[in-house]
This record gives C-alpha cells, structure tokens and sequence, in this order.
C-alpha cells in the first residue's frame, strides 16, 4: 500500500481538493477521513523502504518504515484526527488546508529515510504552520508569526548547510544515527535543538503557541516539537550532551510558567518541560531509555492537546486565557473541567493517567544508571509539572475564585475531541500495554509496583499539601495581568536598541569624520575642484573648434621647438 | 478552595441555593458546587493531609526501595515534593519581581495587549 503512494501524500492531495469542496459537511468527511485513513495505511505498511525517487543524482527515501517512525506516524494521525475534531466549527479555509498540510509535512518528515528528504519536509513543517498563527488575522499575530517563521526556516536552513558539508565530505546522506564531531554534525544538531525548543533556543515556542488560533495552538502543538524529538532519537540518540540539555529544558520553564498569566503560554513552557524528559532519554540512549521517549512522547502529545482545547475552550467561550480573569468556571462548563483535570492528571503522572507509565521509565533509567544529579533534577521537574501544569491551569480557570463569569459549555465536537482525549490519556493510563508494544524496543517494565505507586503519590500529595498551605498563607503569587521577560528579550528589544543606538553613534562619528576631513582637506579639494570641476578648465565640456586650435598650437610648439633643437644641433 | 468566594451564603453558594440559578446548572456543574460550600476547602486540605499521613505509613508496612538509597528512607518522595514544591513557589515570586512588566512592554508586536477576535469565538452565556 505505501508503494502506491506516500502517506503525506494523503494529506496533500486532500489539502489541494477541500477548498474546491463545496459543503461543509463533505469538507468534514474529508479533515477526519484522511487521518484515519493514513493510520490505518501506517499501521499496514510493511517495515522497509518504499517510494525511492532519484532527484538530480540523489536518491530519496520517501517512506522509510520501521517502528520508531511507524509509532510517531501513528500518533501523529491520531492528533491530527483529534485536533480537525475539535476544529470542526472553523470555517476558515486557511486553516483547514494548513492543519491537512502541517500534519501531512510532519508525517512526510518522521517516514524520511535521508536528509534531503527531512530538509524538504522540516521546511515544509515551518511554511505550512506558519498559516495557523496568521490565521488569528491581527497586528500581534502577524509580527509573532514573522518571528516564528524565520527561527523554524532559519533551522532548516542550518539542517541544508550541515547536510551539504556532509556530502562535500563524502559521507552517505542516509538519516542514521549521528556522532558528533564535524561542523556537519553539529550544524544538524543545532537545527534539531532549534526545533526542539533547547535553553536559549527556545522562545519561538512560547512566544508562538499562544498567538495562534482557538484551534490552531492544539494543532501546532502536537507536531514540530515532537518532529525535533523524533529526530533527535533517529540521529542523536546517547548523545551524552543531550542528558545535561534535557534536564536543564525540564528545570527553567518551571519557573516562567508558575509567573505567567496567560494560560496558554502557561502550556508552553509546560509543552518545553516535557520536551527536557524526552530529550534526557534521547540522551541517555539505552533501547528503555528510548521506549521511554517514544512513549512519553505519545503520551505527552495527547494529554497537552487536551490541555491546549480545555483552555482553547474557555477562550472560545469568554474571549480570554488568562487567570486574571478566569476562575469558577466549573460551574457552567463541568465537562471542559473535568477533562482539563484528567489532562492536569495525565501530565502530573498520577497513577492510573498516561504521564505515570511513560515518564517513569525515562526516571528509571537514569536511577538505574545512577546520575544522582539527573535524577534529583528529573525529580523536582516532576514536582514542578504538578504546579503549573497539574494545579494551575484548572484551579485558576474553573475553581478558585469565582470571576463571576458563566459561559456555556463548549460546543459538543470540542467536547467529544476531548472526551476521545481524555478516555485515551486513561486507558494508557490503566493499560499501558498496548502503547509498550508499538515502542520501539521490548518493554521489560512494571510501572505498577508498591514502592512507585506510593512513591509518586507522596510526592504528588505532599505538594498538593504545600500549594494548599502556600494558598492559605498568601504565599502562593497571584495571577496578574503582566508579561514576564525571557531570552527572547534578546532579540525583540536589546537587539533592536542597540542596533538603532550603534546607527546612531555610527551617524555621529560619520559626521565628526566628514567635519575633520572636510577642514584639513578643503584647500586641497578647493583647488582640484578649481581646475577640475564640471565648469573648470580641464572639466568643462570644450567646442570642436577649440579643440582643433588646441591641437594645432600643440603642433606648432612642437615644430618650433624641433626647428630650435636643429639649430642647437 | 478559596474561602473568599463572594458568592457563599450561609454555607452554599447564590448558585448552589435550591431555585436560585444553580438549579440550572448541569448536573455535573452542581455536584461541583460542593467545593465551595462554607467549610469544604478546608475538608480537603485534612483529607490531602491524611492522605499524605497514610502514604508515609504505608511505607513503613512494606519498606520502599529504588536504585538510591535515599528512596528507602519512609516519606522520602514527600518531604522532597513538599521541599521542592515549596522552593519553587518561592523561588518563581522571586523572579516575577525581577522580570515582570506591563502587557504593554512589547506593543502592537506582541498579542500580550490585544483582544482576541471577536470574529473567531462563541461567546455565549450559559443561561442564554
């Protein structure tokens, strides 16, 4: 079946033939019949390569089948069936064509079996998604939008410059496992960290996520992230560097989300901690390391596009996501609640929710490697998960206090792509054997042994403990209406500042320079100005005549003066 | 949780009040009610607390282990979640004073200070 054609290929043909679709209807058939249609053709494919192409000597890999990209293909269809689900309101054409494409582009991308294939499809990743954020059609998402687009094709530009030095190198331009070393490498790896949102590269996320539409931020947020990841896992995997990244992406967005007003943003720097356990195992490389990486990435893009509609909901029902000005919500809208706290369970990593069975076998194998440092690390992320995103986002949005709002329920297909949601964040939850035997690597594990059941609900409890006593004594920060700064502070004010200030001293300088030169200079460009400007002697434009009475008193000179030497002689 | 709910009234809130408007409430909407019942957020924190109290006593009934053996000592995980959660709460306060500004501070750039489209929500109240 693959052979036929390339699964992408499904999303792309459908993104050329539903704007031509008349009806609404016959356009939903299509935005929730494609993704499982290619789920279905992905679960079939038989492991291998199939629909090779050969391109200006090249040969490209357009499908690659094995279990590491069948299993993101996999749960990339699923996210984008869900994520068209809860879009089924939207009329916007845009955004219809651009959700087909992204998830075909990153679909395209996971099956790629060289990197000239991946460049094409990381790129097209970039283009297509782009479309979701513009699609909110305001000043704000437009800039937000530019910014977005320049760091993610900014990546792919990195990831065709590492790859072209590599074929200058000689090397085979196959998507295999990677060592770094070479400026070839390391350009590769940057373009994946850009991707994956590493420290310091980060801020696109969070800066972009929230500035999409209602629907747009759950879509977006299931692919590119996990896209980097996938690749990362493919090409970088025992990577020791990558441990030390990923611990650091779990720590510091603990800190801006528990600040943050915005809940979407909130999301965000949640999505970049949960991206830092991804990337730990992708570093530590062991095959349950990476089984907890695949996994965790199932997981993770479930239960955060749950998270991502209960919010989108609220929006999409009183017109803001922020904390300020939410609270109490459950009243009126028990449903979006409940699945927003099986979504704040789910990433918590209660028992019984999906974040329990996956995450836990990335903590494992750094205990079971002894990294103290990592572990205490991976730890305190966890408690901080439980903050921000397992308390936060549905105590300041549907308890607390009452914002005297009461808006009506969501409507009922977000509430169905929610509830599908939320039943699969439980089931892999309760049932995790399903999700280990599509991973990668055999699954030798038992997440439901006495000591880690009781281990994780005491760290889970006695939070919830302190964020009560923390509440209670007035020491927990208040939601407030305020951005806080980050590293992209860098580049949207300090770059600019100095910029415009280093334009204007240069000017300064310019003009000191010209003074000086001008003053010592000015005799000297006074007479050559004198006998050479354009209406001076040697600069003015002389009549023919005068010029042949020129040359012939020339030639008199001449014959005199070889007259007077004959003489002389 | 809250104690401050404006709402409360003699232990229940105008919602939760027989015939008022939480009589049109859904029904999961109303069984939600019983959160902020007067006295009810504090019921909870004393059943997290001996919740906690049992956890750290089962792992005296059946010793904990784990590949450190920090993780055998009883309520190990929740003197850390507690420790750790705590830290961080404190530690975010901190850093809002140091790097919090105005929804202004990045302009028309940023959709920090914009409305969302009206043209893309739903707006709807619930008894509508």
């Amino acid at each position: 079946m693959p052979d036929a054609l390339p699964v992408a290929f499904l999303f792309f043909v459908a993104g050329g033939i539903l704007p031509v679709l008349p009806h609404r209807h016959l356009r939903a058939v299509v935005l929730l019949g494609v993704p499982l249609l290619a789920a279905l053709q992905v679960y079939l494919a038989a492991p291998g390569n199939h629909n090779s192409l050969e391109l200006f000597g090249f040969t490209l890999e357009l499908v690659r089948v094995d279990r590491l990209s069948r299993v993101f293909a996999l749960i990339f269809c699923l996210a984008a069936f869900l994520g068209n689900l809860y879009a089924l309101h939207v009329r916007d054409t845009v955004q219809q064509v651009a959700a087909l494409l992204y998830a075909g582009s990153a679909i395209g991308a996971v099956f790629a079996g060289d990197l000239i294939t991946l460049f094409i499809y990381w790129e097209a990743t970039a283009i297509s998604s782009v479309f979701l954020i513009w699609a909110r059609r305001t000043t704000g998402s437009y800039h937000t939008g530019m910014r977005y687009l320049v760091i993610q094709i900014g990546s792919g530009v990195l990831l065709l410059a590492g790859v072209a030095l590599l074929h200058i190198d000689g090397q085979p331009l196959t998507f295999e496992r990677m060592t770094l070393g070479s400026l070839a490498t390391w350009l590769i790896f940057l373009a994946f960290g850009i991707k994956c949102a590493f420290p310091l590269l980060h801020n696109w996320l969070q800066d972009s996520y929230p500035a999409a539409t209602v629907t747009g931020t759950v879509i977006l947020s299931a692919f590119t992230t996990k896209l980097a990841v996938y690749a990362l896992a493919r090409g970088f995997a025992g990577t020791e560097i990558l441990i030390y990244i990923g611990t650091i992406m779990t720590i510091f967005p603990i800190f801006f989300a528990e600040i943050e007003n915005d809940l979407r943003r909130v999301l965000s720097y949640s999505l970049n901690n949960q991206l830092g356990f991804m990337v730990v195992g992708v570093g530590i490389g062991t095959e349950m390391a990476l089984n907890g990486t695949v996994s965790h990435a199932f997981a993770h893009i479930l239960y955060k596009a749950l998270l991502f509609m209960s919010v989108g909901a609220v929006l999409f029902r009183t017109g803001t996501s922020k904390a300020s000005e939410l609270g109490g919500l459950y009243r009126t809208m028990p449903l979006t609640a409940l699945f927003c706290v099986i979504g704040a369970a789910s990433i918590s990593a209660f028992p019984l929710f999906s974040g329990f069975v996956t995450k836990s076998l990335i903590l494992d194998e750094a205990a079971s490697a002894h990294m103290t440092v990592i572990w205490l690390g991976l730890v305190f992320a966890s408690a901080g998960v439980l903050s921000h995103s397992g308390i936060k986002i549905p105590y300041f949005t549907f308890f607390a206090h009452d914002s005297g709002k009461r808006p009506m329920e969501a409507p009922v297909h977000m509430l169905l792509a929610m509830g599908a949601t939320a039943f699969l964040c439980i089931f892999i939850g309760v049932n995790p054997g399903p999700l280990y035997a599509l991973l990668p690597y055999p699954v030798e594990y038992e997440p439901y042994t006495t000591s880690h059941v009781v281990g994780q609900l005491q760290l889970l409890m006695f939070a919830m403990l302190a964020f009560c006593i923390l509440m209670r004594t007035g020491i927990h920060p208040p939601e407030v209406r305020a951005v806080n700064l980050d590293f992209d502070w860098t580049y949207r004010r300090f770059l600019p500042c100095a910029v415009s200030f280093a334009r204007a001293r240069a000017k300064g300088i310019s003009l000191r320079l010209d003074r000086a030169l001008w003053g010592r200079g000015r005799s000297a460009v006074e007479r050559l100005y004198h006998v050479r400007g354009p209406e001076n002697l040697l600069g003015r434009t002389w009549p023919t005549g005068t010029m042949a009475l020129f040359i012939a008193g020339v030639l008199a000179w001449t014959l005199i003066v070889n007259f007077l030497a004959g003489l002389w002689n | 949780m809250t104690t401050e709910n404006p709402g409360m009234q003699d232990g229940r809130t105008n919602d939760a009040g027989a015939g008022g408007a939480g009589a049109r409430l859904p029904l999961l909407g109303r069984a939600f009610l019983w959160v902020d019942v007067k006295g009810n957020p504090f019921r909870i924190v004393l059943a997290i607390a001996a919740f906690c109290a049992v956890l750290v006593a089962m792992n005296f009934v059946k010793s904990p282990y784990g590949h450190f053996d920090m993780e055998s000592v009883p309520g190990f995980y929740g003197v850390a979640g507690f420790i750790m959660f705590t830290t961080i709460i404190v530690a975010a306060r901190g850093l809002r004073s140091l790097i919090g500004r105005s929804e202004d501070y990045y302009g028309d750039r940023a959709i920090d200070r914009e409305d969302y489209p009206e043209a893309e929500l739903d707006r709807a109240d619930h008894d509508a």
